[in-house]
């Protein structure tokens, strides 16, 4: 039996501590900024998972998957024991960057463009003249709303394009509609695919009902919608100073709706979709930017993926929406304080708080509620980005490693706060100061998140290979401000064929210059090391590979990037 | 020994299969798929049956799935049917004046039992009326039932309510009277009980959290003399005395009573401030045995204090109750009698009958979770002393023999007022309780 148990055990952490190829194992198609998963499908089934079950999956049941998943208890004791890595993302380039998919576009983040970002796109994001609502005319309600918490319903405009509103909660004006215009835009700069929402006001008399109009009746069952649900609904919700009805507006996304999609496994019928969800660095990555804008509804009611184009030459595209739990609401009201804070049913804090028999403040304590109604609980004093929360965790965010917070946290950073302000006008706050205090408040938790994520992993960044093998690079952390150049030491250690060595790194500009000239072979490994003052290494840095062709030495290239932990 | 060597084969066989899997698994772990070819990334997708068969990684996936299967498909099933729309709408009325709750309660004492409990607050169409019902049974076939009709009380309005009960236990302990009396030496009786009030109430205006009561009511009950399980110890046979007491008859009586109450705790439900003083006095006059009769007298004291902020909260409760005869003969089974259901928790119902008793509870109580959840609500975690002892005179009190418990509980309320408590009690005995929707 002795023998058994030893064997068994061995298999555990045998199993779990096998190596995982790195970058350079991969096929070079990979460093590629686009990723080949828009290819010609037949529509796949619509899918209707269930709400209820997700939730009790995932506060439940998925815990005692975990226990009986006896390989990730090796796995987890190879981690704890240094003896792997955690399981990295599976879509990234050679990069280690999220390429171009029908998931996300390198937008703000993106590498080597020409056309520059500009704070004029981050406020445009995905909206275009056919996606504005023509509001000359009146918008004609063709149904009530289904699902959500919020009042609304469906519209079409004089031009038939299809509309989802939903107006803000009684008392906050302002706080849902705000939330979903900036959520979206500063998510669509990031990369995500969003429909694309605005801020209106429309007098209620806009709105006519469409006689073929329906609504969910008792049950859920659709029944024609009457003149009085318009009113009812309309009734709840009160006039702003114009007399006006204030809403978001979201244009119905291109293509035809074929369900959500989740956040672990694949979606069986679309054969673009091969890599696990939980391993797509995008769908990791979100929890990060979910900290940044409190998106504490970060479930698959919240996603959608769309066919787009006719079947079967069409694709799957997989958008995110309903941001309206975003910033400081939480769809029909203002946030509860503990949101973000903490899970909805939160183990740890239960047990904790067990123990402490009342002993302990949750930290978040002094968190208030902003004056501003159209903010409502929105804040960067307390908010930790590691300690921030999700209502309940998916398996995506859970799988979280370092490098996928640090690609996060690196686009994120790439917002500049005229960005954001831009970004801040198109909710349009009637009230100056709440619109200041969203922006200062966006700017500081993008500073936190910054902070804390260039700090658990070497932030150098931004390579470059001139033709005279000058190798440029960046401190992002220095970039920021978060660090001086003089506290840091850094150190380039080459590695070829025929060279093994440390070369010195200067600050040019902007940017760290190493020299390597004529000392560059056919295969190179440049490891970059940061310290601090005192000599001790700051964190694991990265490695960076070099192919030169053999014809032509010159022209190298940089192959890739691997960063350590 | 044939058994041995079998064991041995067995662990062989296992430990061949398990070097097979380490030697091949690596090689083959769907956790690599970096390093596979697009089409073979196809054939490992996790929800194609295949990968069962190239991969024993997915197993637990697979073992997982399997297991939960059926309860996903009526978890998606009752969703999308609107299964708890449809409870709750079975369950009460369009306008949700009307609601029948369930009552389930388990205790280690007297095992489980199930009932319901009828609510209507809106009786004719006015908010201030109520009518509640409810029938509980029990494992071992004991039945209580219940009604009661009042007006709410309001400030500075006058209320009433009125309340009929009727129980039928077979079961009822019985430890003899004093406190001497032992576990071990615990009797069964039969009870049949019916107890009907009507309580009229005032608030003054001119004394603020003032409550002033009247009431009238009738008690009958009738004790039979063998307990259901005849294996069990008849109280005659343990306690030959007590037939004195008004054991084996049937008893009825006519009674008043008053009370007045200061309460200025606040909230209700879990108070975190304020105090409650409750005095009452009730007299039993006998109807058809006169030479029986009996007057109860009882004091209770709560006060709340909050230690930083509401949440955390510790109670003090006081209770003292004086069973006098008036010259007549006090029914055992309306001695004063304390245990589970009068606060000393970790013992058993009635565990100590005498003419008094006194108790008092210390109780501390501490978040543990708060959600807008209608189901889950939230929990409250509490930790608590109680002492106490019954005696019959204060000349007889002896402090050196009070009895004392302490315990932890859990106590789970939901925002539509359904509450679930959970709580163990660590005093002569350990006593687990769990009740849904009814205080125990």
């Amino acid at each position: 039996m002795k023998s058994l148990m030893i064997l068994f055990l061995s298999l555990i952490v045998f199993v779990g501590c096998s190596h995982s190829p790195d970058y350079f194992e991969r096929p070079y198609d990979e460093r590629y900024q686009v990723a080949m998963d828009q290819k010609p499908i037949e529509i796949p089934d619509e899918s209707e998972p269930g709400e209820v079950w997700d939730r009790i999956y995932n506060k439940l049941f998925r815990k005692f998957y975990d226990f009986i998943d006896i390989p990730s208890w090796g796995r987890s004791i190879g981690e704890t024991l240094s003896l792997r890595n955690p399981k990295e993302s599976e879509n990234v380039n050679a990069w280690d960057e999220a390429p171009d998919s029908s998931w996300f576009t390198n937008r703000i983040g993106r590498r080597n463009t020409y056309k520059k970002w500009t704070s004029e796109m981050s406020a445009k994001g995905p909206r275009t003249a056919k996606s504005k609502p023509d509001l000359s005319q009146p918008l004609i309600v063709v149904g009530g709303k289904s699902n959500g918490v919020s009042a609304g319903f469906t519209v079409k405009d004089s031009r038939g394009e299809l509309y989802f509103i939903k107006f803000d909660p009684s008392g906050n004006q302002e706080l849902g509609s705000g939330a979903e215009v900036i959520s979206s835009l500063l998510l669509h700069a990031a990369g995500y695919n969003v429909p694309a929402y605005y801020a209106l006001e429309v007098e209620p008399k806009k709105f006519k009902l469409s006689p073929k109009a329906k609504t969910p009746g008792k049950y859920g069952v659709k029944r024609p919608m009457t003149e009085k649900d318009l009113k009812d609904i309309l009734n709840l919700v009160p006039l702003n100073r114009k007399g006006k009805l204030r809403m978001s507006v979201s244009h119905a996304l291109e293509g035809k709706p074929i369900g959500p999609f989740m956040y672990e496994g694949t979606r069986c019928d679309d054969s673009n979709d091969k890599i696990r969800h939980e391993h797509r660095r995008e769908l990791r990555g979100y929890h990060v930017f979910s900290a940044w804008i409190n998106n504490t509804d970060v479930r698959f009611q919240n996603t959608l993926d769309m066919y787009v184009g006719k079947s079967p030459d069409g694709y799957v595209r997989h958008n995110m929406l309903d941001f309206g739990t975003t910033l400081g609401g939480a769809g029909h009201r203002v946030k509860s304080i503990r949101n973000g804070y903490e899970e909805f049913l939160d183990y740890s804090e239960m047990g904790k708080n067990i123990v402490a028999f009342g002993t302990r403040e949750p930290y978040w304590k002094d968190v208030k509620e902003t004056p501003w109604p159209s903010i409502g609980v929105f804040e960067s004093k307390v908010f930790d980005p590691l300690r921030w929360r999700t209502q309940y965790n998916n398996r995506a965010s859970e799988l979280i490693t370092n490098r996928d917070a640090f690609w996060a946290a690196k686009i994120i950073m790439k917002f500049s706060d005229k960005d954001i302000a831009a970004i801040v006008n198109e909710a349009h706050y009637s009230n100056e100061k709440a619109s200041e205090y969203m922006v200062k408040t966006l700017i500081e938790r993008r500073d936190k998140i910054g902070k804390v994520f260039y700090s658990r992993i070497t932030p150098v960044d931004e390579f470059e290979l001139t033709s005279k093998n000058e190798f440029l690079f960046e401190d992002l952390a220095l970039k920021a401000g978060f660090s001086k150049f003089s506290n840091k030491r850094y150190r380039l250690h080459l590695e070829n064929s025929k060279v093994e060595k440390d070369i010195p790194v200067v600050q040019v500009g902007g940017k760290l210059q190493a020299l390597l000239g004529s000392q560059l072979k056919d295969e190179n490994t440049l490891s970059i090391h940061v310290f601090n003052e005192s000599g001790k290494e700051i964190a694991k840095g990265a490695e960076i590979a070099v192919a030169c062709p053999e014809k032509n030495q010159k022209r190298c290239l940089i192959t890739g990037v691997k960063r350590n932990y | 020994m044939r058994l041995k060597k079998r064991k041995k084969n067995f662990e062989k066989i296992i430990s061949l299969l398990m070097l097979i899997t380490v030697l091949w698994l690596p090689q083959k772990s769907l956790a690599e798929t970096e390093s596979l070819t697009i089409k073979e990334r196809e054939f490992k997708d996790p929800d194609r049956l295949g990968d069962v068969l190239i991969s024993p990684f997915y197993i637990p996936e697979y073992l997982f799935r399997g297991l939960f299967w059926p309860l996903k498909k009526f978890v998606n099933f009752a969703e999308e049917v609107h299964l708890p729309s449809r409870a709750k709408d079975f369950f009460s009325n369009e306008d949700h004046t009307i609601w029948l709750y369930p009552i389930v309660t388990y205790s280690t004492d007297d095992g489980f039992s199930a009932g319901l409990n009828f609510k209507n607050k809106d009786v004719f169409d006015v908010d201030k009326y109520e009518i509640g019902a409810s029938a509980i049974v029990y494992a071992n076939s004991d039945q209580a039932y219940s009604f009661s009709f009042e007006k709410e009380q309001a400030w500075h309005q006058t209320f009433f309510e009125f309340n009929a009960d009727y129980s039928d236990d077979s079961n009822e302990d019985f430890f003899g009277l004093g406190q001497d009396s032992e576990e071990e030496s615990e009797a069964i009786y039969a009870i049949k009980e019916t107890e009907v009030e009507f309580e009229f109430g005032y608030n003054p205006n001119f004394l603020e959290n003032f409550v002033f009561k009247t009431q009238l009511g009738y008690l009958n009950f009738e004790t039979d003399s063998s307990p259901a399980d005849e294996s069990d110890p008849k109280a005659q046979d343990v306690f030959v005395n007590i037939s004195n007491f008004g054991f084996g008859q049937r008893l009825d009586f006519f009674s008043y009573g008053a009370q007045l109450i200061y309460d200025d705790s606040f909230p209700n439900g879990h108070p975190y401030k304020g105090s409650v003083y409750d005095f009452k006095i009730v007299d039993y006059k006998p109807i058809s045995k006169k030479e029986f009769g009996f007057n109860q007298i009882d004091f209770k004291y709560r006060k709340f204090f909050n230690i930083l902020n509401e949440d955390r909260v510790i109670a003090f409760g006081f209770h003292h109750r004086a069973v006098s005869e008036n010259g007549k003969i006090i029914p055992f089974n309306r001695f004063a009698s304390l245990g589970r259901s009068t606060l000393l928790r970790g013992f058993k119902s009635d565990r100590f009958v005498d003419k008094q008793f006194v108790v008092a509870n210390l109780e501390y109580r501490y978040p543990i979770w708060k959600t807008f959840n209608p189901l889950l609500g939230y929990g409250l975690g509490k930790i608590f002393f109680d002492v106490g002892k019954a005696y019959q005179d204060l000349s007889r009190f002896d402090e050196r023999d009070l009895q004392h418990a302490f315990g932890f509980g859990l106590s789970i309320t939901s925002p539509n007022r359904f509450f679930l408590d959970l709580e163990m009690g660590f005093g002569e005995r350990v006593q687990f309780l769990v009740s849904l929707n009814r205080r125990i």
